[in-house]
């Protein structure tokens, strides 16, 4: 394959969960926010996992990572190139991982001599836009193998949250949505550029202050602060409009896509979503929720859902998939691929 | 093949750091003759953000300032995609390397990079001034143009954390190892930035050093960690 007959394709993908279960109704009781909210009534997230002692989000990327290189039939020195897309870059102890990458932690932990490296950030849709990156280096020939991947080591913001008064800071409140996980995505060449596809990659920056992560103050880890409803209702309204366009640039059959998983914020949110998409198109074949198990994993929720797909066998090969992202910033970015062969035995 | 139409650099505050890159960025659009409606992609390529922001990308709060495109989605409406590619001081050079991607296999036409770091808190060691650096980039004009670009690991010898210092009750920048230190060299033909400088000022050190050349170019960054990006230029 030269020139212009190179594309890429998903060789593998994997989510990764730490195994301690941390329950809504406990750090979010009833009384212990405003108005009487019931949060894991408002949201339909029961619980989500943390990391361990000396976990972090390269450990986290490490772990989805093994699990797709396996499953891809590859080892770490066949990887030509490492994106890392986590919104989290913390260490055990809270820390950020500034300079240089946190890809090239990665590459060092899983012993990928060969492999180039470096990070994209987009907030939640750091996933497809580096899914989307990596896409154009193999297109372009510069990589044949490309690990794309992300750690989020996000619950510090749900004890960061927990030390204010909601009252004071209501757009505290979301952090409680989140949990930690991985997730990873391995990518090859393909003669058929309809393996991975992706529509139109926007941002809508007006909505560019509705979720920012800092530095905690007084406290070490960060902190999030969400403008919840508001935010909602600006990605609410970009649902149809993003569909609709996806749809056309791809031709694509809303009623025959096999899966499509958007971003796992709240089942609550993810229902009204899917509400409004079968008035406007019908009623898809398959939508996934992971999230009232795992929290809002931020970059690896796609990869989590997909994962708790295969865990209940929903997938085959051949079948297609599409991911919605939203991130903050306001990024709205869809990715549509082929589930490759030997899914089965994954 | 992608060309850098024009660029502008300088002195950035922590405070209003959004507000000055804007503002040079502006500045090299109109250097450019486009106007900011114009820019398809803005990347965003800084490691150190104030206050050690993690989230939205910083491109996103550029594009918001300078309002590119800022309205809802319709079936046909036109917008701008942001995000930031973080990679060391080599940074700068894979936001090139991308752009040329998206030059060739998108309908981009001109793109923003912007290129900053400032220090993250008072209280953290900072051995640098803040410095900014916006570049337009495009596809169809002459100037500096892109051809290629190598990348080589390598060791984690040194980098660098956010770390809580718990008398000052804040984050602060944590340098570990010794990082690697390449003194700025140059030839007739190569340009090899002083490893010591931000990203932002190896670039704009390199552009400086074009300007009246002509043939082909190479520069190289090695960052702190002494992973090294060498790209390939023609004039």
């Amino acid at each position: 394959m030269v020139g212009d007959s190179l594309y890429s394709q998903v060789l593998s993908f994997a989510g990764f969960l730490p195994k301690e279960v941390v329950y809504t109704k406990d750090i979010a009781p009833l009384g212990s926010l405003p108005r009487k909210i019931d949060f894991e009534r408002l949201t339909g997230i029961k619980s989500h996992r943390e990391v361990g002692d000396g976990q972090d989000s390269v450990e986290l990327a490490y772990e989805a990572s093994i699990k797709a290189l396996k499953r891809g039939n590859l080892e770490p020195e066949d990887i030509d190139l490492v994106i890392r897309c986590s919104v989290s870059k913390l260490d055990s102890e809270r820390n950020q991982i500034l300079e240089p990458s946190f890809a090239s932690f990665l590459v060092e932990r899983l012993g990928a001599i060969n492999a180039d490296h470096f990070d994209v950030s987009n907030a939640c849709s750091g996933m497809i836009t580096a899914l989307k990156v990596a896409d154009m280096y193999i297109k372009t020939g510069m990589a044949k193998h490309v690990l794309v991947t992300s750690g989020e080591y996000i619950s510090p913001v749900i004890y960061e949250a927990q030390k204010v008064s909601f009252w004071l800071n209501p757009n505290a409140v979301p952090s409680l949505s989140v949990g930690d996980g991985g997730g990873a995505y391995l990518l090859g060449v393909s003669s058929d550029p309809k393996m991975l596809r992706f529509g139109e990659p926007q941002t809508l920056a007006q909505y560019d202050s509705y979720c920012v992560a800092d530095a905690a103050i007084g406290a070490p880890g960060p902190r999030m602060r969400t403008r919840g409803k508001a935010l909602h209702k600006a990605a609410i309204k970009q649902l149809i409009p993003s569909f609709q366009r996806v749809l056309k640039l791809l031709e694509l059959d809303w009623l025959e896509i096999d899966h499509i998983i958007t971003h796992q914020t709240s089942v609550k949110v993810i229902e009204r979503g899917n509400d409004i998409a079968v008035d406007a198109f019908g009623q898809c074949k398959c939508y996934h929720i992971c999230v009232d198990e795992t929290g809002n994993t931020a970059s690896t929720t796609h990869a989590v859902a997909l994962e708790k797909g295969l865990e209940e066998n929903h997938f085959n090969a051949g079948e297609d998939v599409l991911l919605h992202s939203y991130g903050s910033g306001l990024s709205i970015f869809i990715a549509h691929f082929i589930i490759p062969q030997g899914v089965e035995s994954w | 093949m992608v060309i850098i139409t024009a660029w502008a650099d300088g002195k950035i505050t922590a405070k209003n750091n959004i507000r000055d890159c804007a503002k040079l960025a502006s500045e090299a659009c109109k250097e450019a003759n486009i106007s900011l409606q114009e820019i398809d992609v803005v990347i965003y390529s800084g490691v150190y953000r104030p206050n050690f922001r993690s989230e939205p990308s910083c491109a996103s709060h550029i594009q918001s300032k300078l309002d590119i495109r800022c309205h809802d989605l319709e079936l046909s409406s036109e917008h701008c995609f942001s995000f930031d590619i973080i990679d060391g001081s080599r940074g700068v050079h894979r936001s090139i390397q991308t752009v040329s991607h998206l030059i060739e296999q998108l309908e981009v036409k001109n793109a923003l990079i912007v290129c900053a770091d400032v220090k993250p808190s008072k209280q953290s060691k900072w051995p640098y001034q803040n410095h900014a650096l916006a570049m337009v980039l495009s596809g169809n004009d002459a100037g500096l143009k892109f051809v290629s670009s190598e990348y080589k690991g390598g060791k984690l010898s040194a980098y660098t954390k956010s770390s809580f210092d718990t008398k000052k009750k804040v984050s602060v920048i944590t340098y570990f190892g010794d990082s690697s230190n390449v003194e700025e060299t140059k030839a007739e033909r190569e340009f090899t930035s002083d490893s010591s400088s931000l990203g932002s000022v190896q670039m704009r050190d390199f552009l400086l050093w074009s300007k009246n050349k002509k043939g082909n170019l190479k520069h190289t960054i090695v960052d702190r960690a002494g992973s090294i990006s060498v790209t390939n230029w023609k004039v």
